[in-house]
């Protein structure tokens, strides 16, 4: 197409997508994605009933709220009268976002006033949502708490059923024998466990299908059929005419060495490209290939070309035939992958270690299951699990319109490319019983050029299939982007040009591959935007990182001097490749300042170790290295000498302990005597009140005291600290804090950006770049690997049969122990995966390059090699540069080469193994004066430790129902309670004590002793005085004085007045005891005085005398205190 | 004097009601004030006791939760599988009724969502259980009390005021008009100022870190001006900000207190949310206690907890015998073990006097003897709670410390908990330990426990709910974004939501929570005479918006307070403080001062001069983590013992050649077998059975492989010696070690051999100036009197097992080398152009580093810091600052 068709296409596309129907849409880097997605989210919601039926989903939380924003912010913008330099595609959403407006009046939303029922979401928070909306279908009951530091359950999971080895049951068996097969190394089997558990949402399913008798033969079908097409991808590489050329020197060969050739010694017909014909290309890419996989460019009398006259002969012939097929590009690889290809079948052995490791991983599902009930949290896998299990199965669908609380009526999902199997199977779900014209749609948008989330589970492939075939019953119909407003046609045509020779040719589900779709530039051209190679050239690897880091400055410099407003970005393929050059340019250019967005792990600065050790220190007092790192730390910093005369003869205590011996204290310097002593002071009284405080601010407190912040470089340091407080805080609130978890958690946390530095230099990974755009983008380090795939105890892989059909593909480790190097099932689909991650590589490639807005450097090392031809070693395999090697990077690092441009190594006279650090520490360590203003009010302990013996809790409970009684007895008057009404409430009394959680005799027992008592009262001429006192009286009246500033309140049984006399009365029940002394009541309500002084201090103004008494309901005895 | 019954809708309302002060008044009647559920229980019992009517008995909380929980547990049939939190979900269904109670829902069966069918059923049958039992729900009773008001029933007060309420539902309007038409006066008690504030601002922060900051800075200034002002904060997001504020308020109002000491000081603020009673450290103590009693096989690491706690038994006075009981456990017991063991495990220790603990281990011997005696059938909960309360005495629950004020209303809640246990006993009857133990720590979860504050706070941090009807000098409402405010509803899932939409129940839709939160904000803004609304404008990586409820307010951007932290003043002096002090030589060896770690004592020293130190002179161990199975160490050590046990029979090669194929796997089954009883008894204990066979297969399996490896050696050999001790002194440092084996040939010359099960193996070293892998060179060097041919490392690995080391001269050994071979790139011919000169080398090189262990080298010198990998110093090294002073030097240079 020529560009102007591209743009034809690319505007009708536009406006397609925003019609009500079903699109996937491609748009690749700079293509305006969001707007259009906003564009399209508008159009929906001015034609939905309920502005929650258009559901959006992004794939991060960050996406989300900023396509909210966008959304609402076009809303906000409607409302005011248009700019009037609108551009275009603004007056578009404009329009949109009014027809929005006036729907959203017409059915009174108020969406400006509740933003939250636009329903952006990413697609873990959705499944969230339908297991909240489907607690009993998604059997979770109420939503759990969702973690993503899930990995504590795996170990925890793996490690329980690596238990049940000893459990007795059929389960043990299946341990037993993982273990057996694992050379008993249950680290090792715990470590691939665990691993796993982290992906089960790939292998739960299937491996509860594994004892399956249908399962083996599907399994066997998917291996034959991947077989099969690797054998016809490599006939169709082999035409048959330049096979009929090799015929007859094989052959004559096959005679002579028919050990290794029997398969070719009536080779007639051209070998076709299916499994029978395996052998015969197996024996002939045994010979036509050396042992490391190259041409074979000699042949002898080993490969059946005896040195005589016949076979020189044939060899001539050979040599004519092998110039042709030497020239087929790839047919090299291509031959020695079918050298490697496994048997069609899994054996007998590895089918049974499937099965167990199958069933194992069932046991530790399930034992991950009751570990995180245990916890309370699941991880994100299972929240996606029960979502989808709650949407229930295809034959018994759940009904979403019922279950749901606004039906989905449009669905829009951005960074389609990047979704998963789980993913793609919940979209689904979600739209099962869609029908064509029914008014609901599906939007999907990505770029399958940029799909660079493999390690998330992303699959590409899924991308080009649903192109394809669409999701469930809804096709799709495919709209494509071209236009690149974001970058300047320089980087666009190179982009153009070059990518297109690096991405595959074609598309390939099953192998991940993406062929290239080309870009317009819509920016005009600019003569100082451009893309440049910059080659770095070293004799020796161990001067790559110091030479690349100097190209690097001098681009950064230049860049920065030329344009100082300018954004630049250094993107690099793994975070390891930047530390070095993060350290070199640090050193090199210190007034360079940069943000490092997740580079730098905070763990590696010494005065978070130094908070990691005062942390660790406390939480364990036996932790005898992190006690002497303490001391040694610059809060304290005690000499060796003094540590040594502290513990060098006392290796068993604790280190606490030996600081508590005076005698020994007395041996150190009295400086070190002194250090010490600041220290225990702050230590012991931390470890005194140990668990009585928040335990960040425990820590937090005791680094105050210690004088932490003055061991600082700078104040900015702080910024560090904040960020390992806040890990504590969080470890805290999760209740897992201990020194094991301090330490790893801490370990995977990265150091927070310089704050002083401006965004105007930042460096990142490609991944984390993605979607953003700078001026000038730097990739240095292209010629730097990134670490293999690990091991698994099980691979699981997928093919699609021609019938349409998915078959499983499953293969098992392979016993450390085996001996033989046949080709394995578990290493072919090994390299399927390699072969998808390598495609992921181009992609990465292409995603870095377009970060670019006007500038692009790509910086690469390559060694000098005076033993090839060109000088220079090439590339590695799996290498960025390795990619670009061949179309654009050669021939710059030729000419470098030719230029004479090798680095020199930089002289560094510096010997740094031999350099021995000083101690650093405090000049004069002291508790900081806030500390020493402050020490004024703190409490004292009281003795409180008196154990807790109280009344029996029936005593407590009958002493409450009669006072409530006697309650309601003063309040109606003695005339409404006569005797027979209480007799008649016993009952009730009982079932009153039942529900206080009396046992049925207890009740009974105390219903019975109250009636008693409130009959003894009525019949008591005390009782009946007190109860039927009327004036200015108040049964169990509430009270308030001002006490030191606060209000205390009081509650009198009984107050009145009585011949001018204010009483105040007290209800005591009381049993006497059997032979108690006759005083005893007397002597007990003495014991009360101190509470009716108390009662009696807030009627002291009051006027009336005042008199104080107890009364005893048992008894009916009312006792004055005089 | 008859005045007004007010009600109030929340507790801290009616708190605040009470405790109000009229003007100048020292002694006052409380004003009647109560919840509204406080006063309809309150009429329920006088129901009761007055026996005026017979109301059902209202199932507390968590006893109705109990219920439907019983009632859900059996609807589900055996092939359903189990819920994750039937506790949640039966707390849905209690919610959902509820709302049903209060808001007069009626569900029509037909047409509504699986769920809902589901939650009707149980609804039927938890009414029917409820019938039975004479129970009735909260909501149930309450309405039963409105319905004897309505018919005349129960004396009403004549006045009624309602207060605080933002909505009334139809259960509240329901209780009206019966007031009413008892000829009630009912009306609103008036809260809040008179009118809405004039002074109200929207500050916008840049995250919340700076708004909690920015507030308490605004607090202190607020103070600072006058002392006596009433200042509230309200946060709709409490929960989620409440530690940072916390932490910010305090950090600016009272720096100082931070101090462990002053944990418990009052602070000039009061947060209304309290935490979990299970949080608490007594009370975490005391369930782990009872949950552990039992005896059953645990994750060690809950036992460490335990031990490191202070609320049981002499948990003060032992602390540190305790902290070495965990240190001791970790490397000596299995990852998963039992109180029994830890038992037996420290008892060995404090009976070879290593560990002073005898107190702890008394008291939980006592305990777990309780436990027993309890035995394990099922019980009423309130005999459970007795055994329990006796179960902690025997541990000497809550230790020995003195307890802080907190504690003692914690132990005291806890106690109250553990009583109310009996008033489940109806629902549950009589359940196992384990039952009776989770409804317990279910219950610690659920109890919120606020410890007393003493005095009157001026700050008043609230939620929005608990702020109803307060009223304030300044207000300040923080953290009022779009995502939060207003909320985002959540109806209950188990009613049709479109009913809960047309009944406008509250939080079931986005209409009925912006309408909540529009009250809300309007009563807010009379409660004080100056308001300020603040929010984070993000959120890590999500971007915030201002809540559309502030809309017409305009938005300024909030002033980022100074760092004013003492961190940060402490840290304004950073660096100048700092000295720097040569300090890399620790004292000399003295005379009669014992230095252990032999060989390991030198391989330290010569990769780094201060681990040697550290370790072996300080006796700095790092404190191990316990692992499942075996760790590589024992692996390794069960290889040596079962290969000397082999080689201790079989004595050379001639013999191992004569065995005929049954009989070799004779010999390396006894030699297998022999090794691993070895090893259990080292251990103290028995490997579990079924791992201990696994093992023996291993080991049974690698020596196949191994020996015949050892076939192909094309040298006769007789083994002299097997874990053989040798003692060296060098530089006046005694080195003790074993030879894993030594070999003699024919000629008389010694092969030295040391097993290696694990890690890459370095034999460059051997050549260098530092040898990291001294053990070989050692005993050829310095211990043999014998002339050495071969110093070899036998990596006895199940993949690939393989000698490596040098020889004397070619095929010795297969696969090692001959000094002189061209092959050979370690040892440089030139500088060792015989085996002499290696033996000198080696003799020479050792001398060095002994000689820097006696002299007390012990500065961070290192050439390599991948050698330090498994360095159990590490911290004491200081590698980060090391670097960081290297990066300096080298930009100087
Ligand atoms: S994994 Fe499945 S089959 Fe195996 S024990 Fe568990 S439930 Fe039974």
């Amino acid at each position: 197409m020529t560009s102007l068709d591209l743009q034809q296409e690319d505007g009708r596309a536009r406006l397609r997508a925003l019609e009500l129907a079903s699109f996937i849409v491609e748009a690749p880097a700079g293509a305006g994605k969001t707007e259009l997605l906003t564009q399209r989210y508008l159009r929906l919601l001015a034609v939905v009933k309920n502005p929650e039926e258009v559901l959006a989903l992004t794939f991060t939380n960050k996406a989300a709220t900023e396509m909210r924003d966008r959304i609402l912010g076009s809303l906000s913008a409607a409302k005011l009268p248009a700019a009037p330099d609108i551009a275009p595609h603004k007056l578009q959403t404009r329009a949109l976002a009014c027809a929005v407006l006036a729907h959203d009046s017409a059915l009174r939303w108020g969406l400006l006033e509740h933003p939250g029922r636009l329903r952006i979401t990413t697609l873990d928070a959705l499944c969230a949502s339908l297991a909240r909306q489907m607690p009993y279908l998604s059997r979770f009951g109420t939503q759990p708490r969702v973690t993503d530091a899930a990995a504590s359950y795996y170990q925890m999971a793996a490690r329980r059923t690596l238990e049940m080895v000893e459990d007795g049951t059929e389960s043990a068996e299946v341990v037993a024998a993982a273990l057996n097969f694992m050379d008993n190394n249950a680290g090792r089997l715990e470590r691939l466990m665990v691993a796993l558990l982290g992906r089960r949402d790939q292998w739960v399913r299937h491996a509860g299908r594994i004892s399956d008798s249908s399962l083996r033969a599907e399994v066997d079908a998917g291996f034959g059929e991947l077989i099969a097409r690797d054998l016809a991808d490599l006939s169709a590489l082999l035409p048959p005419t330049l096979q009929a050329a090799l015929m007859p020197p094989v052959r004559f060969a096959a005679v002579n060495q028919p050990a290794a050739l029997a398969a070719l010694l009536d080779w007639e017909m051209p070998v076709r490209g299916c499994l029978e014909d395996l052998p015969r290309w197996q024996a002939l890419a045994g010979l036509l290939l050396t042992s490391t996989g190259g041409w074979r460019k000699s042949y002898t009398k080993n490969q059946g070309f005896p040195a005589d006259k016949e076979g020189k002969a044939f060899k001539e012939i050979l040599a004519e035939a092998l110039a042709g097929i030497h020239a087929v590009p790839d047919l090299d690889q291509a031959l020695g992958a079918c050298l490697s290809l496994p048997a069609q079948k899994l054996s007998d052995a590895e089918w049974s270690t499937v099965s167990t490791f199958s069933h194992l991983l069932r046991l530790a599902a399930g034992q991950l299951w009751l570990a995180f009930q245990e916890g309370g949290e699941v991880d994100f896998i299972e929240i996606a699990a029960r979502a989808s299990l709650a949407l229930g199965e295809d034959e018994a669908p759940t009904d979403l319109a019922q279950a749901l609380d606004y039906r989905i009526s449009h669905l829009l999902v951005d960074e389609f490319q990047d979704t998963s199997p789980v993913q793609v199977e919940l979209l689904e779900q979600l739209t099962r019983g869609w029908l064509p014209g029914d008014g609901r749609t599906l939007f999907v948008v990505g770029d399958p050029m940029q799909s660079i989330y493999r390690f998330r589970k992303a699959d590409v492939g899924l991308f080009l299939r649903v192109r394809q075939r669409g999701i469930g019953d809804i096709a799709l119909e495919n709209l494509r982007l071209y236009r690149n407003n974001r970058s300047y046609p320089a980087i666009v045509d190179w982009v153009n040009a070059t990518f297109p020779q690096i991405f595959p040719a074609a598309d390939n589900p099953q192998r991940g591959a993406v062929c290239y779709t080309p870009s317009l530039a819509t920016r005009s051209a600019r003569d100082d935007s451009a893309v440049q190679m910059h080659p770095v050239i070293v004799e020796k690897m161990d001067q790559a990182a110091s030479a690349e880091a100097e190209t690097l400055l001098q681009i950064i410099l230049q860049t920065r001097q030329a344009y100082p407003d300018e954004s630049i970005a250094v993107l690099v393929r793994a975070r390891s490749h930047l530390s070095a050059l993060v350290a070199s340019l640090r050193r090199v250019a210190p007034q360079e300042r940069f943000q490092a967005v997740e580079i730098e792990g905070l763990a590696d600065r010494q005065h978070i170790q130094d908070l990691i050790i005062l942390a660790s220190a406390l939480l364990h007092r036996a932790d005898r290295v992190n006690w002497l790192a303490l001391l040694r730390a610059p809060w304290c910093g005690l000499q060796l000498a003094d540590l040594h005369a502290l513990c060098a003869d006392d290796h068993a205590s604790t280190i606490w302990q030996l600081m508590q011996d005076e005698q020994r204290l007395e041996r150190l310097s009295a400086d070190g005597r002194q250090r010490l002593l600041q220290v225990r002071a702050i230590l012991g009284e931390a470890l005194a009140q140990r668990g009585r405080q928040h335990l960040r601010r425990w820590i937090e407190g005791v680094w105050l005291m210690l004088g932490g912040p003055r061991c600082l470089e700078s104040a900015a340091q702080l910024a560090d600290v904040a960020a390992f407080f806040a890990l504590l805080d969080e470890l805290v609130g999760a209740g897992t804090l201990t020194p094991e978890t301090l330490h790893s958690e801490a370990a995977s946390l990265y150091a927070p950006p310089d704050a002083l530095a401006g965004s105007s230099l930042q460096m990142m990974t490609i991944h984390k770049s993605k979607g953003l755009e700078f001026d000038t983008v730097i990739v240095p380090g292209l010629h730097r690997d990134t670490g293999s795939n690990d091991s698994s105890l099980l691979r699981w892989d997928q093919v699609v049969l021609a019938d349409g059909r998915e078959h499983l593909l499953v293969a098992p480790i392979k016993s450390r122990t085996a001996t033989d190097d046949t080709p394995t099932a578990y290493d072919y689909l090994r390299r399927l995966e390699d072969g998808r991650s390598a495609h992921e590589d181009e992609r990465l490639l292409y995603v870095a390059a377009t970060r670019a807005v006007r500038s692009l450097h790509l910086v690469g090392v390559a060694l000098a090699d005076t033993a090839k031809d060109d000088g220079l070693k090439p590339p590695a395999n799996g290498t960025l540069l390795d990619l670009l090697w061949l179309n654009t990077a050669a021939a710059a690092f030729r000419s470098a080469l030719d230029a004479g441009a090798l680095a020199v190594a930089t002289v560094n006279d510096f010997d740094a193994a031999s350099f021995v650090p000083d101690l650093l520490r405090l000049r004069a360590p002291r508790l900081p004066d806030a500390f020493i203003a402050g020490e004024t009010k703190l409490p004292v302990d009281r003795n409180e430790n008196l154990p807790e013996e109280s009344e029996s809790r029936i005593e407590a409970a009958v002493g409450t129902l009669v006072h409530r009684a006697l309650e309601l007895i003063a309040r109606d008057g003695l005339a409404a309670w006569p005797i027979e009404r209480i007799s008649g409430l016993q009952a009730a009394y009982q079932r009153w004590l039942q529900q206080q959680g009396q046992s049925l005799a207890e009740a009974a027992n105390g219903a019975q002793q109250v009636v008693a008592a409130l009959a003894c009262t009525l019949n008591s001429a005390a009782g009946r005085w007190v109860l039927g006192q009327q004036q200015e009286a108040a049964a169990e009246a509430a009270w308030s004085s001002l006490g030191e500033n606060v209000a205390v309140n009081h509650v009198i049984d009984r107050i009145f007045v009585a011949e001018g006399e204010r009483w105040i009365v007290d209800y005591k029940t009381v049993q006497e005891p059997a032979h108690a002394p006759a005083d005893f009541l007397a002597q007990r309500a003495e014991s009360y005085r101190p509470q009716l002084a108390r009662y009696a201090s807030l009627f002291a103004d009051a006027g009336l005398p005042l008199r104080l008494a107890i009364f005893y309901p048992v008894q009916g005895v009312l006792i004055e205190l005089k | 004097m008859n005045r007004p019954l007010i009600l109030c809708a929340t507790a801290r309302l009616a708190q605040t009601l009470r405790s109000a002060a009229p003007v100048g008044a020292q002694v006052w009647q409380t004003p009647p004030t109560l919840t509204l559920a406080q006063w309809l229980a309150q009429l329920a019992d006088e129901a009761l006791l007055g026996g005026l009517a017979s109301l059902p008995q209202a199932l507390d909380p968590f006893a109705e939760r109990l219920l439907w929980e019983q009632v859900i547990g059996a609807a589900m049939t055996a092939g359903d599988s189990p819920l994750f939190d039937i506790q949640g979900m039966a707390a849905s269904a209690g919610e959902a009724h509820a709302l049903m109670r209060q808001w007069n829902l009626s569900v029509v069966e037909l047409d509504c969502s699986a769920e809902t069918q589901l939650f009707l059923g149980w609804q039927s049958e938890f009414l029917r259980r409820c019938q039975a039992g004479q129970w009735i729900d909260l909501l149930g009773q309450q309405l039963a009390v409105i319905g004897l008001i309505e018919c005349g029933q129960l004396p009403i007060p004549s006045e009624i005021q309602f207060a605080g309420f933002d909505r009334d539902s139809p259960f509240e309007s329901r209780l009206k008009n019966a007031l009413r038409q008892r000829g009630s006066v009912v009306s609103d008690l008036p809260t809040g100022l008179s009118a809405a504030s004039d002074q109200v601002q929207v500050l916008a922060y840049s995250d919340l870190q700076t708004e909690c900051e920015a507030l308490a800075e605004w607090v202190a200034n607020k103070l600072a001006a006058d002392p006596a002002q009433r200042l509230g904060v309200v946060v709709p997001d409490l929960a989620g900000a409440r530690d940072r504020l916390a932490f910010a308020l305090e950090d600016r109002l009272h720096p100082a207190l931070i101090r462990p000491a002053a944990a418990e000081v009052s602070r000039s603020f009061n947060l209304s949310l309290g935490r979990p009673l299970a949080d608490q450290l007594l009370v975490q103590a005391a369930l782990e206690l009872l949950a552990l009693a039992a005896g059953s096989k645990v994750e060690q690491s809950r036992l460490g907890v335990l031990l490191n706690s202070p609320c049981w038994s002499a948990g003060v006075s032992e602390a540190d015998g305790r902290a070495r009981l965990d240190a001791a456990m970790r490397s000596e017991l299995n990852y998963f073990t039992r109180i029994p063991s830890l038992l037996r495990l420290g008892n060995r220790l404090v009976e070879s006097e290593q560990l002073g603990c005898a107190q702890t281990l008394a008291d939980l011997t006592a305990l777990q003897a309780a436990a027993e005696a309890t035995g394990s059938r099922k019980r009423a909960l309130a005999d459970w709670a007795t055994h329990f309360r006796a179960w902690l005495k025997e541990a000497a629950w809550p230790g020995e410390r003195v307890l802080s004020s907190h504690e003692f209303q914690a132990r005291r809640a806890f106690l109250e908990t553990l009583d109310s246990l009996a008033a489940l006993d109806a629902v549950l009857g009589k359940v196992t330990q384990q039952e009776a133990w989770r409804r317990l720590s279910q219950l610690c979860r659920q109890r919120v426990f606020q410890p007393e504050t003493r005095g009157q706070p001026s700050i008043q941090v609230l939620g929005v709910l608990e702020s109803a009807g307060l009223s304030f000098d300044a207000l300040w409402v923080m953290g009022v974004s779009d995502d939060l405010w207003p909320p985002a509803p959540r109806p209950n899932p188990l009613l049709p939501a479109e009913l809960l939409r047309a009944e406008q129940v509250a939080h079931a839709s986005a209409e009925v929570e912006l309408d909540f939160a529009n009250r809300v904000q309007t009563r807010l803004l009379r409660s004080a005479p100056q308001i300020i609304f603040s929010y984070a404008r993000g959120d890590g990586a999500r971007l915030l918006r201002a809540s559309p409820l502030l809309a017409g307010l305009s938005v300024n951007d909030g002033v980022t307070p100074k760092p004013a932290s003492l961190a940060w003043q402490m840290a304004e002096a950073a660096g100048s403080e700092i000295e720097s002090v040569a300090d890399a030589m620790a004292p000399a060896v003295a005379e009669g001062e014992k230095v252990s770690g032999g060989t390991w004592l030198l391989r330290a020293q010569a990769i780094c001069p201060a681990w040697g130190y550290f370790q072996f002179r300080l006796g700095a161990e790092a404190i191990e983590e316990a692992v499942e199975g075996l760790d590589p160490r024992a692996r390794g050590t069960l290889v040596h013992g079962a290969l000397e046990a082999f080689w201790r029979v079989t004595q050379d090669s001639a013999s191992l050649h004569g065995y005929g194929e049954p009989a070799l796997r004779q010999v390396i089954g006894d030699a297998v077998a022999l090794a691993l009883a070895d090893f259990e008894q080292q251990a103290h204990q028995p490997l579990p059975a079924r791992f201990r066979q696994l093992e023996s297969k291993r080991l049974e399996r690698l020596l196949d492989l191994w020996l015949a490896l050892e076939k192909q050696r094309e040298v006769d050999f007789s083994v002299l010696a097997c874990e053989q001790e040798a003692v060296v002194e060098i530089e006046k440092i005694r080195v003790r070690m074993f030879v894993d084996r030594i070999d003699q040939l024919a000629d008389g010359r010694r092969v030295i051999i040391d097993y290696k099960t694990g890690a890459t193996i370095d034999t460059k070293n051997w050549a260098s100036e530092r040898i990291s892998e001294p053990q070989l060179p050692i005993y050829a060097a310095l211990a043999s009197r014998e002339p050495v041919a071969a110093v070899v490392f036998a990596k006895v690995l199940a993949d690939k097992p393989a000698f490596s080391g040098i020889a004397e001269q070619a095929d010795l050994l297969p696969g090692v080398r001959a000094l002189g071979d061209a092959r050979e790139k370690r040892f440089d011919p030139e500088r060792f152009p015989d085996w002499p000169a290696v033996i000198e080398h080696w003799q020479e090189r050792l001398h060095a580093v002994a000689l820097e262990v006696r002299q007390g080298v012990a500065g961070v010198m290192v050439a390599d810091e991948n050698a330090l990998a498994y360095c159990p110093v590490l911290p004491l090294l200081r590698l980060a600052e090391r670097q960081r002073l290297l990066v300096g030097l080298a930009g100087e240079a």
